[in-house]
């Protein structure tokens, strides 16, 4: 009798007891009993101890432990040490430190709010009026400042004769105002 | 670090000295374990000296890790779950699964040039066994382990390997079928 579809259902239970419909097929189907047999065996073997244990080292395998653990002690003891070393040094430096004279110690000055933002008012806009004008009072006021500053004469700039007679010089010099003339 | 005293010598009083630092109890307590461990570890690793560095990193992980173990009642099961993880790191470091291929033709049938008349049975048996464990996938193997040579319940097994319990109970099926048809070929062939 083959019987696949039981293969998985008697190899998940841990136990006929466990699946009481496992242990009635188990009671009837003779190619399951022979399974779960085997099954069985298969279990005892892997719970069978190796060979190979009964001639390990172990006394050696325990000094290796030891050896290590002891290893790991001692570093952890050197990087205590140092941070202690370290944890030392950093306490005399607080301690210079909080002996040293204090700074002054910065207040806080209260600033007045600013005032909330207000649009400014701006004052209105004088309108612009030109003065009447005649230009009789322009040319008057003309003849007013050359009475009060009148013209100094024409003087003629010297002329330099030079070897030839067609060609003579003449000085000319320019002071500033004059440009208009 | 004295000896433990008379009364001291149980398992959780030996735990207790262990975890104030007492290296003689901690020895003690590997020496109750061991043997348990290495074999395991062997079962898992398929080589007698990967199985003695997993054996050895489980210990050194007991020291580390001594005051995770509540009571000594799953000191057992701790162990047996670490001795399987670390069984993987050790696979994991060395680049191949040595759990997965065994050493060459160790995993196949034996063929004419392999003469079991010549090796004591028990030899012949364990070189079987290891071969058809060398088939399953990692973590079936050692789902079966814990289960079927460490005694754990599904529930602790689960916690070992970081699965689920339908996870493992599936893995302990497949893997009682697989080694039990694996068998089934060599019954057949011898």
């Amino acid at each position: 009798m083959n019987c696949p579809d039981w293969e998985e259902r008697i190899a998940a239970a841990d136990g006929a007891a466990e699946d009481a419909g496992v242990a009635a097929h188990l009671a009837r189907c003779a190619s399951c009993a022979r399974f779960a047999a085997a099954l069985a065996e298969d279990a005892e073997r892997l719970r069978a101890e190796p060979p190979e244990a009964a001639e390990v080292d172990y006394r050696a395998m325990r000094c290796a432990v030891r050896s290590q653990i002891v290893r790991r002690r001692r570093v952890r003891g050197v990087a205590a040490v140092l941070a202690l070393a370290a944890s030392i040094v950093l306490a005399v430096d607080v301690a210079k430190v909080s002996k040293a004279p204090l700074l002054p110690v910065v207040q806080a000055i209260r600033l007045p709010e600013p005032p909330l933002y207000q649009t400014p008012t701006y004052p209105a806009k004088p309108v612009r009026s030109r003065p009447a004008t005649s230009p009789n009072l322009d040319r008057q006021f003309e003849a007013f400042l050359r009475a009060r500053n009148p013209r100094p004469e024409a003087v003629p700039p010297p002329r330099i004769p030079t070897a030839n007679p067609n060609v003579t010089i003449i000085w000319m010099e320019e002071t500033q105002g004059d440009s208009r003339e | 670090m004295g000896q433990p005293a008379a009364g001291e010598t149980s398992e959780s009083g030996l735990l207790r000295l262990a975890r104030r630092g007492d290296l003689d109890a901690l020895e003690q307590l590997i020496v109750r374990h061991e043997r348990r461990i290495f074999a395991l570890a062997l079962r898992m690793t398929g080589r007698a000296a990967d199985a003695q560095d997993a054996a050895q990193e489980t210990f050194l992980r007991l020291h580390r890790r001594i005051r995770e173990i509540e009571t000594e009642r799953s000191l057992g099961p701790w162990l047996s779950a670490v001795a399987v993880n670390a069984c993987r790191d050790i696979g994991r470091q060395r680049r191949r699964s040595r759990l997965v291929p065994m050493p060459a033709g160790a995993a196949e049938l034996p063929g004419l040039e392999a003469d079991p008349e010549r090796l004591a049975a028990a030899r012949e048996s364990e070189a079987w066994l290891r071969a058809g464990l060398a088939t399953l996938p990692e973590k079936e193997r050692a789902a079966l382990l814990l289960r079927e040579r460490e005694g754990l319940t599904t529930a602790e097994v689960a916690r070992a390997l970081g699965s689920s319990e339908v996870t493992v109970r599936s893995q302990i099926c497949n893997a009682r079928i697989k080694l039990r048809r694996f068998f089934g070929k060599r019954e057949e062939l011898g």
